[in-house]
């Protein structure tokens, strides 16, 4: 049998050294031999279940609250109802994090990172990964996903198609669709639906639909989140706020401004009554200029507090995104100059900008010059290398 | 650092001197550009001068409409926001040949 040093085996299964030393340590390394005080691991070894995680597979609700019905406005009741504690607290992360309040969501998550029930460990990863993003922490942000990416293809590489492996996939294409990271390698979510409960097979819809966005088969990407809206009326608002959303981004990129507001609309209804900003906050960028037209003036208060998480979230994310992808998306631009850059590089005139945007020509073409100086360009043409697909 | 530059871009003859403010929170110097579709300007050789951001020219050829993306725009530099239209069908002495209705 050949070894490898525990450091060497970090960087084949893409995760730290001290990740690696504590499976070695808890036998989940089979073969794995205490040298002094290294670990010596076997070639080609991947981590194994122990009994009690095995264990832990059967406990425990996934996001027990976005897969979960509760009338609006009363989110805060329905987690309090919720009578395993720990069932409770995920919940209550994943609450903060809908109305944005990343740092309550990281205190209460954080310590089920290393839960041993995958249900706790992949909904912790997924709201601390993002929660993450909206905070800033751009290093928290990456080690958490190498940890979770790595347990993750392990549960889909399998043959098994069950319960586990769906939400396997479910969690490596939120990851990968949120930031707009193409992966071959993760099967299509299409197959693994029905093995989903019908809060997260809601949600499943969604990511789906966003897929067909980022093809850019608009079209397909609408038709998808029409037909989730259908198939869950009112029952679970999570995933509803979110296909609402997706349902007005691929309009937008169809140039139906007036659907698309329609939508953003029942997607804020829905959000108001809770306070759930953060969706909103999350698909700025490609709403391209949506919350600018709809929400500003209207409700001038929490567009300024979404545009906040916005700010932090987005340069976080672009810096992940770039580095995976290679890509050079702006990160040095304002929220509001990256939508007048998306709306201008997506062919819109000044002109429609401005009226879109409540602005005049003139301060459209302020915002265009401050943009070129920042990337360096000096056209539309030149946006192309800068802007998300 | 300056708080204001000046830049004096010269083409086919002509001057169009802008103004840099230096914006603290970027570190970036961000010119005050006129806007030619406002008051309009030729050089000594007829050419207009034209900002990038102008669009909706029926001369241009490409998919983007833009004069900064235009093949008949020619830039001092190359990334400059103001520049002058090679378009002869835009030249000032082409507009004084038509004849006046």
């Amino acid at each position: 049998m050949n070894f490898e040093t525990a450091m060497q085996a970090a960087q084949r299964l893409g995760v730290n050294i001290r990740t690696v030393q504590k499976w070695a340590k808890q036998g989940k390394l089979a073969g794995a031999q205490k040298v002094g005080r290294d670990w010596m691991i076997p070639e080609n070894a991947f981590p194994q279940e122990t009994s009690s995680e095995k264990e832990g597979e059967k406990r425990g609700m996934f996001m027990p609250f976005a897969s979960s019905y509760f009338p609006l406005g009363e989110a805060e009741a329905f987690i309090n109802s919720l009578e395993d504690e720990d069932e409770r607290n995920i919940a209550l992360g994943e609450y903060y994090y809908h109305k944005g309040e990343c740092e309550k969501a990281v205190e209460i998550l954080e310590e089920y990172l290393d839960s041993p029930v995958h249900n706790y460990r992949f909904a912790a990863s997924i709201i601390c990964f993002f929660s993450y993003l909206s905070l800033g922490h751009k290093h928290q942000a990456q080690f958490t996903l190498h940890s979770i990416d790595t347990q993750l293809r392990q549960i889909y590489n399998t043959d098994k198609h069950d319960v586990r492996a769906a939400k396997g996939v479910f969690a490596c294409t939120l990851f990968s669709t949120l930031l707009h990271f193409s992966s071959d390698r993760i099967p299509p979510l299409e197959n693994y639906v029905n093995d989903l409960d019908k809060g997260i097979k809601c949600l499943a819809l969604y990511l789906i639909a966003y897929k067909a966005y980022l093809e850019k088969d608009y079209s397909r990407a609408y038709g998808i989140a029409e037909a989730s809206i259908i198939i869950c009326p009112e029952e679970f608002p999570i995933a509803l706020i979110h296909t609402h959303i997706i349902a007005a981004v691929s309009l937008m990129s169809l140039t139906k401004v007036k659907k698309a507001k329609e939508h953003l609309v029942a997607a804020w209804e829905m959000a108001l009554p809770d306070g759930f900003y953060q969706p909103f906050a999350e698909h700025h960028p490609v709403l391209q200029g949506l919350l600018e037209s709809y929400l500003k003036k209207e409700h001038p208060e929490e567009f300024a507090h979404i545009i906040d998480i916005a700010k932090t979230y987005g340069k976080s994310w672009r810096r992940i995104h770039n580095e995976l992808m290679e890509k050079t998306v702006a990160e040095n631009l304002t929220t509001t100059e990256f939508v007048v850059a998306s709306l201008y590089y997506r062919n819109w005139r000044i002109k429609e900008i401005a009226d879109h945007m409540h602005l005049s020509e003139r301060t459209i073409k302020n915002y265009l010059q401050i943009i070129y100086q920042k990337l360096g360009v000096n056209g539309r043409k030149g946006l192309e290398d800068f802007m998300l697909n | 650092m300056s708080d204001i530059k000046k830049r004096v871009y010269c083409l086919d003859g002509d001057n169009v001197e802008v103004t840099f403010v230096f914006d603290a929170e970027t570190e970036m110097h961000f010119g005050e550009f006129p806007d030619f579709s406002e008051t309009p300007k030729f050089t000594p050789g007829g050419r207009p001068w034209v900002n990038v951001t102008n669009e909706g020219c029926p001369y241009a050829e490409d998919e983007y409409g833009d004069c900064g993306s235009c093949k008949y725009f020619r830039c001092e530099h190359p990334g400059d926001l103001i520049g002058i239209c090679e378009n002869d069908n835009l030249r000032k002495e082409k507009a004084y040949e038509k004849p006046e209705n």
